[in-house]
This record gives structure tokens, sequence and C-alpha cells, in this order.
């Protein structure tokens, strides 16, 4: 009765922003990222790209409830940068990852078909 | 002690109950440009159905965004619309259809657009399959003598499409689909499929759509049957284990880890297949002599395809999914700051 209607997981209401950027008033440097359809996979993934950075003090997510389809971001650095410039730069690098990631398996996947033959 | 320290950066260590994974120190400290180096991947194992490879390199949260990646979030198409005009078989119209929602198709979902909400089924955004049969007595002697119909095993022998499979769904090609798949006609990846049995008069007919989705929505889209990791075993004896007591130990463990050498002394043989069943470590007297530890960043991916794409190409697919999501990320915060300016 309560199910979210599947389209809600594809498709924001157009007057909803996908990613909405909510500054800490209790907090300097301080700043929450609510992130639209989003679930665990990008939370879990952004949280940890952004411990790596060393101007981030804290960073963690939360899915407030199962059946909404976002999760909350929060970001704190030391104020060399601006929490959304860590956000930033943490996307960068999990880009660059994947298309690292991406060459490696490609190269061991046509390595291991040429032994085969 | 300071050892034991250093090693739970990079191990977890089995314990009898539990396991002693120290999540304050882990890779975190991994800098980007490092990221190159230390990535290490390898494949294990590959043919058409499945694929096992190794990442060495990255931490978990990266591992378990790929593996939730592979399950719920790669399209692929199946049966969404069932236009049903008849069905007098044992099953249900719901149940049928549902059932046919669940067989896989052998189709390149990239080729395909997602149908949206006020779109009408067309080439782009669709495949059609009908399914009409009817089951009917042979013409044998014994197939029109009813009293042979009472046992079922006979079905097959006396009527024609006793049992419905897959291979009798036909593919009906929309627009110029039919140019488009000549070289990899469209067909469900198995044809053996049992959809439903019959006995004479009943009838099957029905119209098969097929739309793309993901496995989020509904887990008849998913193309893995299983995406999963493991970290890799790390197994090492602390002292020299010989004689009666490396018998004992080597018969213990059911995987065969552990072999003895000529000089009667044990070792390991091979650690990755261990299960970590704890048998070896059960017994007190060896809890001490062994360490049984996993490698907190080195993990074992196995992905089993269902049949749409080949296994490596749901990684890599899963990969590019992933990083369009980042950059959408991104692109939608560097938007933030120029509507603030
Ligand atoms: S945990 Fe089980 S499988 Fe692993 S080495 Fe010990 S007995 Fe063998």
């Amino acid at each position: 009765m309560n199910t979210p209607a599947i389209s809600e997981l594809f498709s924001l209401p157009p007057d909803v922003k996908k990613i909405e950027h909510v500054d800490d008033t209790k907090a300097k440097h301080a700043a929450k990222f609510v992130m639209h359809l989003e679930d665990h996979t990008a939370g879990n993934l952004l949280r940890y790209s952004l411990l790596r950075n060393e101007n981030v003090k804290f960073s963690g997510y939360r899915r407030p409830h199962p059946l909404e389809n976002k999760i909350e971001l929060k970001v704190h650095t030391n104020g060399k940068i601006s929490p959304k410039e860590a956000a930033k730069q943490a996307c960068d690098n999990l880009c660059t990852e994947f298309i690292k990631m991406k060459e490696a398996f490609l190269m061991q996947v046509k390595e291991f078909k040429g032994e085969g033959k | 002690m300071s050892n034991i320290f250093e090693e739970s950066k990079t191990r977890a260590f089995i314990k009898n109950e539990g396991v002693d994974y120290n999540t304050t120190v882990t890779t975190q400290e991994l800098p980007l440009e490092d990221f190159a180096e230390n990535l290490q991947i390898d494949v294990i194992s590959l043919n058409d159905e499945d694929i096992t490879f190794d990442v060495k390199g990255i931490d978990p949260a990266f591992a378990n965004a790929l593996r939730r990646i592979f399950i719920s979030e790669i399209p692929t198409m199946a049966i969404e619309k069932v236009n049903m005009w008849q069905n007098t078989s044992v099953i249900p119209d719901e149940v049928l259809a549902h059932r046919m929602g669940l067989v896989p198709i052998k189709v390149d979902p990239r080729l395909f657009e997602v149908k949206g909400k006020n779109e009408d089924h067309n080439e782009n955004n669709c495949v059609q399959f009908n399914l009409h049969i009817k089951c009917t007595r042979k013409n044998t002697p014994e197939a029109q003598n009813r009293e042979n119909d009472i046992l079922p095993e006979n079905d097959e022998a006396l009527f024609n499409h006793a049992s419905v499979y897959t291979s009798d769904m036909k593919w009906v090609p929309i627009g110029t689909q039919e140019e488009k798949f000549k070289n990899t006609p469209i067909r469900p990846v198995y044809e053996d499929i049992l959809l439903s049995k019959m006995r004479p008069g009943q009838e099957i007919e029905m119209e098969l759509m097929c739309e793309k989705g993901v496995g989020k929505t509904h887990a008849k889209w998913s193309p893995v049957s299983t995406a999963y990791y493991r970290l890799l075993p790390d197994i090492a004896l602390k002292e020299e284990i010989s004689g009666e007591e490396a018998q004992e130990l080597k018969s213990k463990c059911p995987m065969n880890v552990f072999d003895i050498e000529d000089t009667g002394k044990l070792f390991v043989k091979n650690s990755r297949v261990c299960t970590t069943c704890r048998e070896c470590i059960r017994d007190e007297k060896f809890v001490d002599k062994i360490k049984l530890a996993k490698v907190k960043n080195h993990f074992e991916f196995t992905v089993e395809s269902v049949g749409m794409y080949k296994p490596e190409e749901i990684v890599t697919e899963g990969i590019k999914i992933l990083k369009e999501k980042v950059k959408c990320w991104k692109n939608t915060m560097k938007g933030m700051e120029e509507d603030e300016e």
C-alpha cells in the first residue's frame, strides 16, 4: 500500500534538484548534501573517497528512510577547501579510478583469453 | 604487540568466535597516485557463464558498490507486458504472465531505449514474441484410446505439445528489427525452459512485449544470477607442526588446505580454497599454532551471468555505469555553483 511507485526510482518531481546543498549552521566548514535517487552504493562510495582526502575531517552518510529514495552525505573539512570542493575532488578521483580499473580489467581478460588458446 | 597492530592494518583475523576486523586502520591512507600501482586485477577463471577475478588494492566501499551495480543497475530486456488472448492451461493467467517475465531473453540491451511513460511500443524500445500453442491428441491408436490418458508419464507420447517450452516463443520483428538483428536473431537464452503443461484441447495464445529495465525495479532484469565477493584467505603456520599432529590437522581440513612434506612437516598447500569453516582451530591445541586471516584489500569476485551478457561484459558495463553516475554527480555540483553565482 505504501510502496512508492516505480517511477519514483528514476525520476524526480520537477521542483526538486538532484543534489541539494545545505550548510551546517553549527559547525564551520561543514555541509550536508542531500542526494536524491541514490542509495548505499553512492553514499558509501563517496564517504570513502572523501575520507581519503587529507583536508576532510569527517564524512559520513545515512539513508533517512528506506522508502525515501535519497541519502544525506555530511562533509566536514579543515577549512583549506570547501566541502563542495572536497566532494568534487572525490568524484574526480573515483572517475579516474574507474577508468584505470576498467583498463586493467580488460587487459587481464585479454591476457587470460590469449593464454587459453 | 606492535607486530600484531601492524598486521591488523592489512589482515582480518579469524577467531573461533567471530572475526577481528580492525576498522580504525584501513587502506584509507591510499593516495590517488598510488591507486594504479596498487590496483592489481587477475582473472582466475572465465567461461561463457561465469567469471572469477581477483581485485587487489581497493577498499570495501569500492568493491561493494561494484557488486551492487552488477546486481541491480545494469539494464537488460525482459518481458514486461503480456497480452493474453487465450489460456486454458492449468496455470492461472497472472501466474503464467509472471512466469513469462522471468524468461531471460538473448538480445543486446544496449541497442534499445527505456520505454517512456507515455510512449508506445516501437522498434527502439520493445521486442515482441508471440506464443500460440494448442495441445492435440496424436493420430495413433494408443493416443485415441482414452484409457491410456490416466498416467501422466504418457503425455508426451500421446499428445502434441503436452509441454510448452521457451522454444515455442516466436520472435516477431517490429519495423527494421528484422534487418538489424539479421545475424543475431532474438530468442530466449535457453530454449528448454518448461513454461506449462497442457492436455488435449487446451490452448495458450499470447503476445509478449519485452522492455528495457534494471534489477532494482524487478529481479527479472538483473543480468547476474549471483555476484559476490569474498576476501582472500591468508593461512600460515605460526610454529612447526609435524608427526601425528600434522596428520591430524591435514585430515581435519575439509578443503585440503594443508599437506605434509616428505620430511613429515606440515605446510600450507593452497590457502585460496579455504572456506573459513574454522574446523582447524576448533581444537584448543591448534588455536595458537595457526594464523587464520583474510587479506583486507584483496577481493575475489565471482560473477555468474544469466546469459544476456557475457560475464566479462557485466563487469565492464558495471564500471561504466558507476563512472557515469559519478560524472553526473560532479556535473550537478558544478551546476549548483553556477546557480549560486
Ligand atoms: S578454516 Fe576450514 S577450510 Fe580453512 S584451513 Fe581451516 S579447516 Fe581448512
